[in-house]
């Protein structure tokens, strides 16, 4: 039994449909992209498990989704409902419209953005939530869908990205209730500084070095 | 527990033929990053002093210092990137851990702006030695967590350190260790002159 203390948590379980819902989604997507497992005999060609694996190779997608869950005060059915409905749009939306020079700069301001708010000990919650959401999905899905050619063709491929990210968020997201649990709330919350002042340096410094 | 401490001992030591596919100073990656912090003598001792004398300060300092680091630190490593001169940036660097050794050695206890303030003065020498070097490294993205983490490691390794202040033989340990720290420092800033 997962504890309850934050409220997201709770109403994961309560509004279940929310997750019936993206499954089903997500399945239906699958079974009418089958095509697609073709792509899967070559790696770096799309396919689900290539969409699975890819986001743990994009460092700042990476650290976006971990800032995402530290500000996020809210995490629960709806949130992941929106941001994953959102990271499968713009991933669709990457396939016809080229953001590939922009897409690498929107993520790293939306990390500084969010790391910053870390930084100051702030966190996000009601229709803040929802946007941040939004926007975190938004970018990562333009990301991860600009200038991968072949790739980007796999709806399969599309799938396993947000299987893999809405994954991601949910498991950071027990895990941060999990160590809210037991230790002191200043830890925490002093912690969430120290890791968004991390995130801030890091995007910073990548900022700069593109921007050469 | 114990045996298994010992494997793993032994296992990363037989490893050390494994480095030499690293590549040498800032053409690496990640490691690159980790490496030159650590390797540094005048950074090490500078970051370890910043968690010792957050610890020593305790309250809030024992937090705000290690987020006000990195945070400085970027902004110097952005002007050390961009090419953005800053004089003397290594006998600031060698300041820092004469400045903080001597605080801690002294006990003397500043308001936490003041200490803030002083900290990230310093991080900006830190960060742009950091950022002059980041443009050649191979991977710069890895090079920069590389060394950020190691930064923050550092941090967090000299608070657990400083939290020997809370008793009283302690104390004396972590003023000696400013005096040792201050030392240091004035050693790095002799060799410059």
């Amino acid at each position: 039994m997962l504890p309850s203390r934050l409220p997201g948590l709770s109403s994961l379980s309560a509004s279940s449909d929310y997750i019936k819902s993206g499954v089903a989604f997500l399945v239906s997507t699958l079974l009418l992209t089958t095509p697609a497992w073709a792509h899967e005999t070559h790696f770096g060609f799309g396919g689900f498990y290539d969409g699975l694996i890819v986001p743990f190779l994009f460092v700042p997608t990476i650290i976006s989704i971990v800032c995402y869950v530290l500000v996020n005060a809210e995490t629960n059915a709806k949130n992941i409902s929106i941001f994953a409905g959102t990271l499968l749009l713009s991933l669709i939306l990457g396939l016809y419209v080229s953001f590939e020079e922009n897409a690498g700069f929107a993520l790293n301001l939306v990390i500084l953005t969010l790391s910053l708010v870390l930084v100051i000990g702030g966190t996000l919650r009601g229709n803040f939530s929802l946007v941040a959401g939004v926007v975190v999905g938004l970018v990562n899905g333009v990301a991860l869908s600009a200038g991968h050619g072949v790739i980007g063709e796999s709806l399969l491929y599309h799938g396993g990205v947000v299987v893999s990210l809405c994954l991601e968020v949910a498991f950071l997201s027990v895990l941060l209730t999990l160590v809210t649990e037991r230790l002191p709330v200043i830890v925490v919350k002093r912690s969430r500084q120290i890791i968004g002042a991390w995130a801030f340096a890091i995007v910073a410094l990548l900022i700069a070095v593109n921007s050469q | 527990m114990r045996i298994l401490l010992i494997a793993v001992s032994i296992y990363f030591a037989l490893q050390q033929a494994a480095f030499a596919h690293v590549g040498g100073g800032v053409l690496g990656g990640f490691t690159s990053g980790v490496a030159h912090p650590i390797l540094g003598p005048d950074h090490l001792i500078a970051m370890f002093a910043v968690g010792v004398w957050g610890a020593f300060l305790k309250d809030k300092a024992v937090w705000v210092l290690p987020v006000v680091f990195p945070v400085v630190m970027a902004i110097g490593g952005v002007f050390g990137i961009l090419g953005i001169e800053i004089p003397a940036i290594e006998i600031g660097i060698a300041l820092s851990s004469i400045v903080i050794g001597a605080f801690i050695a002294l006990a003397i206890k500043l308001p936490l702006w003041t200490t803030g303030l002083i900290v990230g003065i310093f991080a900006i020498f830190h960060g742009h030695a950091h950022g002059a070097e980041l443009p050649a490294a191979a991977n710069p993205l890895a090079y920069a967590v590389g060394f950020v983490l190691a930064t923050g490691c550092l941090h967090l390794l000299g608070i657990g350190f400083g939290y020997m202040v809370r008793w009283p033989a302690g104390k004396v340990v972590i003023r000696t260790s400013g005096v040792a720290i201050a030392l240091a420092g004035a050693f790095f800033f002799v060799g410059l002159i």
